[in-house]
């Protein structure tokens, strides 16, 4: 199977590099616009909940930073997927670039998950909890994809090990969600996975989604800023990186 | 398939060549199961119910002591490089070399389970049923460090890092491997989490080679 044109020309470091500074101060300025609309609306307009009073709020940073914490492993994993398969070098920048983002929403869902936990559950963890465990499972993964990248001296090698860890994780990750499943679980179901008719009322849910969105954009701005140093950093011996320094374009 | 049972049969000789090796898992094996059994000091019904979990962490623990042997030897000494260039595919090396460490570390940790087993107080089908879902689960973590394994066989003291990388991955075999064990104790019927186990291993066997042998060729120098 071969990449379609537009895909290899993105790929090639220089206009990547180009395209995403252009891309990255929208996504990062929308972002963070988004951010403080969303954490307006839903801690100081969205009405208490009538059974956890103001507590559920943190809903508005916990499922953004969950989500995130889903979403980048699936870019790490992708991306070092198709570094794999198509030997794509820039890929292989971006994944690592996600990693240690992901890794940090992974770190905010835990701790926004603990604090809700500990008044809604009166525990601030639950060792049968399926989501809790696969989530932590998931730092551990990320924690191991970083590790292993910085401890390979060759950039190549590194890039390529780490990414068959990434791969081997993403199968495993729903496995290990099933397996826990079999014990009983404290966690509250999911409050917007039914498009047609949400489980919250409308003036919860916008800010919700606001915050989703400004994460989501803020984080891919982050991305890209670091998969652009490191596009310089492999690059370093290239002619455009030296053009670009000395212009400070 | 003749060449992958010579890598086999070379495993084998290194495996017998380094015998004081697999004597020292098996003792890091009791004696680490023992130590837990005397430190708790728990009542007999509890240490029958921990006594699953500590085995199985314990099996598990000391097959990853014995990891650093499966790819380092053979790369320091360039038999690995040899055969990565070979006709064999690197996924039915990793195959071979899991199998033979499997047979030399993991099958004696299920023979020894029963005796530990009865020393921890498990009573009946207990007794069978720990080995069974050792025989099952062991394997399949096995294939899953060598993964790790090939992917830190370039480290110097890779050891931690490997632990590291498999220890999240070998949650779901731990969890129906104690809790099957743990059913058995309590008189139930484990047949559930063996059959998981056992389809486990079947996704094991049939994927994680694969991937060892992909992170073979790129941790190659």
């Amino acid at each position: 199977m071969r990449l379609p044109n537009w895909l290899h020309k993105l790929a090639s470091p220089p206009h990547f590099y180009r395209i995403a500074g252009r891309i990255e101060p929208w996504m990062l300025w929308s972002g963070l616009a988004a951010i403080a609309v969303g954490a307006f609306g839903g801690l100081l307009l969205a009405p208490p909940d009538y059974q956890q009073g103001d507590a559920y709020r943190i809903i508005y940073f916990h499922v953004p930073a969950a989500y995130l914490a889903m979403q980048l492993y699936a870019l790490m994993a992708i991306g070092s997927a198709i570094g794999l398969v198509w030997r794509m070098k820039l890929a292989y920048a971006i994944s690592a670039a996600a990693a240690p983002v992901g890794l940090a929403f992974t770190g905010l869902a835990l701790a926004t998950g603990m604090l809700w936990g500990k008044p809604m559950w009166g525990a601030y963890w639950s060792w049968g909890d399926a989501r809790l465990t696969s989530v932590l499972v998931m730092f551990f993964l990320y924690l191991g994809y970083m590790l292993l990248h910085a401890s390979l001296e060759e950039r190549s090698t590194a890039d390529r090990a780490a990414g068959i860890l990434a791969v081997v994780g993403v199968v495993n990750l729903p496995i290990i969600k099933f397996s826990v499943e079999w014990w009983s679980s404290l966690h509250q179901g999911p409050t917007i996975s039914r498009l047609a008719a949400p489980a919250i009322t409308w003036d919860m849910l916008w800010p919700l989604l606001v915050m989703i969105v400004g994460a989501v954009l803020f984080s891919l701005a982050v991305t890209l800023t670091r998969a652009r140093a490191e596009v310089l950093l492999r690059e370093r011996g290239a002619r455009w990186v030296r053009d670009v320094v000395a212009v400070g374009a | 398939m003749s060449i992958w049972l010579i890598v086999l049969q070379h495993e084998f000789l290194i495996y017998f060549k380094k015998w004081i090796h697999i004597i020292i898992n098996i003792t890091f094996f009791l004696i680490s199961t023992s130590l837990f059994s005397i430190v708790a000091g728990l009542e007999p019904e509890l240490l029958a119910q921990w006594g699953a979990g500590v085995i199985w962490v314990v099996a598990f623990l000391s097959m990853l002591l014995s990891m650093p042997l499966l790819f380092q030897p053979d790369r320091d000494d360039g038999t690995l490089d040899l055969m990565l260039l070979s006709a064999v595919d690197p996924a039915w090396l990793a195959l071979a070399k899991a199998g033979a460490n499997w047979c030399v570390f993991g099958l004696p940790l299920v023979l020894l389970s029963p005796l530990l087993a009865a020393s921890y107080g498990m009573q009946g089908t207990a007794l069978v049923v720990l080995p069974a879902t050792l025989a099952l689960g062991t394997p399949a973590l096995i294939l899953l460090a060598t993964v790790a394994a090939a992917l830190t066989a370039g480290l110097r003291r890779g050891v931690g890092l490997l632990a590291l990388l498999v220890l999240p991955l070998a949650l779901p075999v731990l969890l129906f491997g104690v809790r099957g064990t743990e059913l058995a104790v309590d008189g139930l019927p484990a047949g559930a989490p063996l059959m998981m186990l056992g389809a486990f291993l079947l996704v094991a066997v049939g994927l994680l080679p694969w991937a060892a042998g992909a992170a073979l060729r790129a941790t190659a120098n």
